[in-house]
């Protein structure tokens, strides 16, 4: 179960993630991601309630990147210590501005 | 399917003819009674005009003069009795004795005469000269010049003439009243005398029998009736057959044919053919029915191509199962289980196994010779599931081998291999690698991480201990990365196992991940087996673990034994 909630104001958008970003749910962002990303500069993914991730989560999240390199920046923030962790082992936190 | 029926169910033939012989009826009373109505005012303003003009040209032959005197004289004989009715009931021949003389005159006879014979000649049955009395009730007989039943001069018949009241001369209300020998009689006719001093309102009636009339009136009515009842029977026939030619029998063909062909469901389908159920369903040319009929052909086109379309997918399906179980074998194919072609190498002994989650995964690891002195060894994980995972880790699994196989630090290797990988990535699909090359003389290893978990290796007690190694980031995600060497070496008999993160994510149905400490603490248990039965024992300490819980990733293992 993942609960995605999208806030925008101007070209912010806040994108608070709950739940567990997996191969069943990250289909989910990724088509969201895909469609509210035009026109956004400055892209925030509040991770507070996010319990776990996956790789195909993190390839998501390396999607929302790439593309921000393009048009802006993107920062992610409140991490939990399990999610801070497979950022650390899989090398994301070379790439990712984690606050 | 089952049809809930509210109501009785009726033919639609049945229902029009139903509404028509509704209609009929209604239409018929309709029409007899208007006729009826209609009928009897045109009947009564002929025998009011007849009547009219039967007593003007009656009156026409005879001396008025005298009429008017044998009137007036009636007149005053009545005039002369104070109470007439009770002297007309209690003595009659007293009464009558008061106008013996009028009656018995040779003008009176003559005139009784005249129009007694001028009545003869039509249909009237009376010719009566009367004096109407309004407020007393009844009228005095002057005369009555008729055949049967001749009332005296004198007589009184008693009526409702209260119409006359206060409006002296007023033309003669016509009436009817029932006589014994004629039955029903109208009577109606014309003022002659009035002299309102004289208290005189005198007029001239004809009667004629009407009952014949009447009964031709019923005998219209009962024939008409008969009549529209024939009608409405043949229009009711007429409308049955019509409509059972024209609605009925189309849409019962229709529907029959729409049963045969729910019932050729199981023969479509066996066979794979569509059907020509509805073609010429319908040849007429009522425009509902045509429409119906359209709608059933469209309808069986579509069902075709639907049945068309399934067949192509039952058979694509059956084709990439088939290609599925291909791919799986070639995938398990790439994965080395060639462990006893090391059986020559004494300073150590490895196993590795790998059960992907779907047919096909993205976990993979590999080991070959490098030299005679080195051993690279490979553990890898790509993002995702299913078929692309699978491409993707031939792929990588290539890309890395080869590269390896050129020489190089497993930095260099995992850069050129994330920069080959990256270069036309549009999926961002990645792949974590750990990447080792054992000195097999020395026991070193000079070993770089993309990515991937942390190794365990045992320490100087022979303890699995893990090493949080320095990661790089994933390999394929984004070129033009750095990636650093470390090392470390492996104590003489000492252990390395490397897994992919399907180990401590294993989960079981309390939603609770394996883990790597659970991970460790299951390795040290069997920590003195050879590392075929290492593996054998991690996959039995995850299984107990999982307690069947459905796993969604990838599990791979591999343990290598440094003998020295």
């Amino acid at each position: 179960m993942l609960n995605i909630n999208k806030t925008q104001t101007d070209k912010d958008l806040v994108v608070a993630l709950e739940g567990r970003l997996d191969t069943m749910t990250a289909p989910d962002l990724e088509s969201q991601l895909q469609a509210g990303l035009a026109g956004v500069e400055h892209l925030t993914f509040d991770l507070k309630g996010l319990e776990y991730i996956s790789s195909a989560g993190l390839r998501v999240l390396l999607s929302a990147q790439k593309t921000m390199n393009k048009q802006g920046d993107m920062v992610v923030k409140n991490a939990t210590e399990e999610v801070k962790e497979i950022f650390e082992v899989t090398g994301f936190t070379d790439i990712l501005t984690i606050e | 399917m089952k049809i809930k029926r509210k109501k009785k169910n009726t033919s639609m033939a049945r229902k029009a003819v139903a509404i028509s012989v509704t209609s009929s009826v209604f239409l018929a009373v309709v029409c007899l009674l208007v006729s009826c109505i209609f009928f009897q005012r045109e009947a009564i303003k002929i025998y009011e005009g007849m009547e009219t003009s039967l007593t003007r040209s009656a009156l026409v032959e005879v001396d008025n003069a005298v009429l008017n005197d044998l009137i007036i004289r009636t007149a005053e004989a009545y005039n002369s009795i104070d109470d007439p009715v009770a002297l007309r009931n209690s003595d009659e021949e007293a009464y009558f004795a008061r106008f013996a003389d009028i009656q018995n005159s040779p003008e009176y006879k003559k005139i009784w005469k005249q129009l007694n014979n001028d009545r003869r000649a039509t249909i009237s049955t009376a010719y009566c000269l009367s004096l109407i009395y309004p407020t007393k009730g009844y009228w005095v007989y002057v005369m009555d010049a008729s055949d049967t039943n001749v009332q005296r001069c004198g007589e009184l018949m008693f009526d409702d003439f209260s119409a006359y009241i206060g409006h002296p001369g007023m033309d003669y209300e016509g009436n009817v009243t029932i006589s014994e020998k004629y039955g029903r009689v109208r009577t109606d006719g014309i003022c002659v005398l009035v002299d309102e001093e004289k208290e005189i309102n005198s007029y001239f009636t004809a009667d004629i029998p009407i009952s014949e009339a009447i009964k031709n009136v019923k005998i219209f009515l009962i024939q008409s009736a008969c009549g529209a009842f024939i009608v409405a029977l043949f229009t009711c026939i007429g409308v049955f057959v019509a409509v059972n030619k024209i609605a009925v029998r189309p849409i019962d063909d229709m529907a029959g044919k729409a049963e045969d062909f729910v019932g050729m469901y199981e023969e479509r389908f066996d066979t794979h053919t569509g059907t020509d159920v509805f073609q010429d369903v319908y040849d007429g040319d009522v425009k509902e029915l045509i429409k119906l009929a359209i709608s059933l052909r469209s309808m069986e086109l579509e069902m075709n191509s639907y049945l068309r379309d399934i067949d192509k997918l039952v058979g694509e399906k059956a084709r990439i199962s088939t290609e599925l179980d291909i791919a799986t074998k070639i995938q398990e194919a790439t994965i080395p289980r060639n462990f006893s072609d090391f059986d020559k190498y004494h300073q150590f002994e490895l196993w590795g196994d790998c059960k992907p989650a779907k047919e096909v995964g993205g976990d993979f690891y590999d080991f070959f010779m490098l030299d005679e002195d080195h051993l690279c060894l490979v553990m890898a994980d790509v993002s995702g599931k299913g078929i692309p995972a699978a491409l993707y880790m031939m792929v990588s699994k290539i890309a890395i081998k080869t590269r390896a196989e050129q020489g190089g630090n497993p930095s260099e290797i995992i850069a050129y291999v994330n920069d080959r990988l990256s270069a036309n990535n549009s999926v961002d699909m990645f792949v974590t690698v750990w990447l080792g090359i054992l000195t097999l003389s020395t026991g070193h290893v000079i070993a770089a991480n993309a990515g991937h978990e942390y190794p365990v290796v045992t320490d100087e007690t022979g303890n699995y201990v893990l090493m949080k190694d320095k990661h790089g980031f994933v390999c394929g995600g984004m070129g033009g990365l750095k990636y650093k060497d470390y090392e470390f070496d492996i104590p003489k008999g000492g252990r390395l196992f490397i897994y992919t993160d399907g180990v401590p994510e294993t989960q079981n149905t309390k939603d609770e991940f394996y883990g790597t400490e659970r991970m460790v603490e299951a390795l040290n248990h069997c920590k003195d087996l050879d590392p075929e039965h290492t593996i054998e024992q991690m996959h039995t300490s995850l299984v107990k673990f999982s307690e069947g819980a459905e796993q969604f990733d990838d599990t791979t293992l591999l343990n290598v034994w440094y003998k020295g």
